[in-house]
């Protein structure tokens, strides 16, 4: 581990290095505080410190006491090495931020004792934010996992429930329109049983590819369960959404073939949410109008 | 001479007998003393009296590392007046503090 060894005179600085060597420290010495805090700040610098009270410049206890400022501040260990010796240096050392406090002259092996308590204290710390980078990244799979469909790693249902709640009280603080698309692929029962399961599958991904392609970034597009998909459109009103509607119905109906080999269409449904309107009664006028689309025939768009 | 200027002996024990470290520190000394003490000798002729205290307590860290007691009390008591405010004292201690170096780096290299 690196141990910052601080000390302007450098006849006990060569000393401290000679305490320190040969005992698992990679020494890093500075030979007066604004050196020592010039380390510090450069990467991979060390986080167990010895550092003498008393040098020109910045002293040891400004250097822990400006150390303890900085975020990573909880990260070190500093023992402060010094000839000053009363109950009142200890304790103004101390509520300075240091750790230890050590009265010249020292012993090595006592010195170096307590620089191996240091030392564990350091990599507990290191350990410990190495867990936590490790839990934060799995909470972000987890979190990420959460909130898709794994085919067409469009959201899910229930990430985009959450999101409608959520925009719906947006809407109504802030006054803004809001929409919903429900989309359904026509006769994909039909598709399933002519081409086979992997082949729905890819008319899947194909129309989840043509809804990403065609969503502006505040649009959230998820599948809502088996053939069926849903768009929410925040700041739109009914007819905004009813041309996105449009162009996803006329690309799906133009480029599917090419695509997939499998002539497929979309039907959908269109509702501008009403004030007042709670979510579950705004995704069931979507689904009302989704219907009326397949009963007039489908591959159509049907405002609710 | 009532104070012992430098005592290997001592030195030596501290380092547990490892004669090669000393002789390469005592090597230090000889140019640390004399740059240190014209430095005290500098801080002096002014009004600093918070550096010349740290510069006294940086000599007297030294010696005392090197056994040399009679440089570490002279520096003492040079630090000991720039701390009370005593810049006349601390500087009517220089010259005794100098003579003192002079003849510790000259024990040393004996
Ligand atoms: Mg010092």
């Amino acid at each position: 581990m690196k141990i910052l060894l601080a000390e302007d005179d450098k006849i006990s600085r060569r000393l401290l290095e000679r305490v320190f060597s040969g005992y698992g420290y990679d020494v890093v010495s500075a030979s007066d505080g604004d050196e020592a805090w010039r380390i510090l700040e450069e990467p991979e610098h060390p986080h167990l410190l010895v550092l003498d009270w008393m040098m020109p410049g910045v002293t040891g206890v400004e250097i822990v006491k400006r150390l303890r400022e900085r975020p990573d501040g909880h990260t070190y260990y500093a023992i402060i090495l010094t000839s000053l010796d009363t109950p009142d240096d200890l304790a103004y050392a101390l509520d300075g931020g240091a750790d230890e406090f050590v009265s010249k002259p020292y012993h090595a092996d006592a010195l170096r004792a307590r620089a191996n308590v240091g030392r564990r204290i350091v990599s507990l710390h290191h350990t410990l934010s190495e867990k936590i980078r490790l839990l934060q990244e799995a909470n972000a799979t987890i979190s990420h996992l959460a909130a898709t469909d794994e085919l067409t790693t469009l959201y899910n249902r229930r990430y985009f429930n959450e999101n409608l709640t959520k925009s719906i009280s947006a809407a109504k603080r802030y006054k803004f329109p809001l929409s919903l698309v429900m989309v359904d692929i026509d006769k994909f029962k039909a598709v399933n049983d002519t081409y086979g399961h992997s082949s729905g599958d890819t008319v899947l991904k194909a129309f989840a590819d043509i809804l990403r392609s065609l969503a502006r970034t505040e649009d959230v597009s998820a599948r809502w369960g088996g053939e069926e998909f849903i768009i929410l459109l925040t700041h739109t009103a009914r007819d905004g959404a009813a041309v996105m509607a449009e162009r996803v119905r006329s690309k799906m109906a133009s480029e599917c073939l090419r695509v997939t080999s499998i002539p497929v269409t979309v039907s959908l449904g269109v509702v501008e949410w009403g004030d007042g309107e709670d979510p579950e009664l705004l995704i069931k006028r979507a689904d009302k109008a989704l219907y009326r689309a397949k009963d007039e025939g489908r591959n159509r768009v049907v405002l609710g | 001479m009532s104070v012992t200027l430098f005592d290997r002996a001592e030195l030596l024990e501290n380092l547990d007998g490892d004669a090669e470290f000393a002789d390469s520190i005592l090597g230090d000394a000889q140019v640390e003393i004399p740059k240190d003490v014209a430095q005290l000798k500098a801080l002096c002729s002014g009004e600093e009296l918070h550096s010349i205290r740290v510069c006294a307590h940086t000599i007297k860290g030294m010696a005392s590392n090197l056994c040399a007691p009679a440089l570490r009390d002279a520096a003492f008591a040079i630090e000991g007046a720039a701390r009370d405010g005593d810049l006349e004292g601390a500087r009517a201690a220089l010259s005794e503090l100098e003579k003192i170096a002079v003849m510790t780096v000259e024990a040393i290299k004996a």
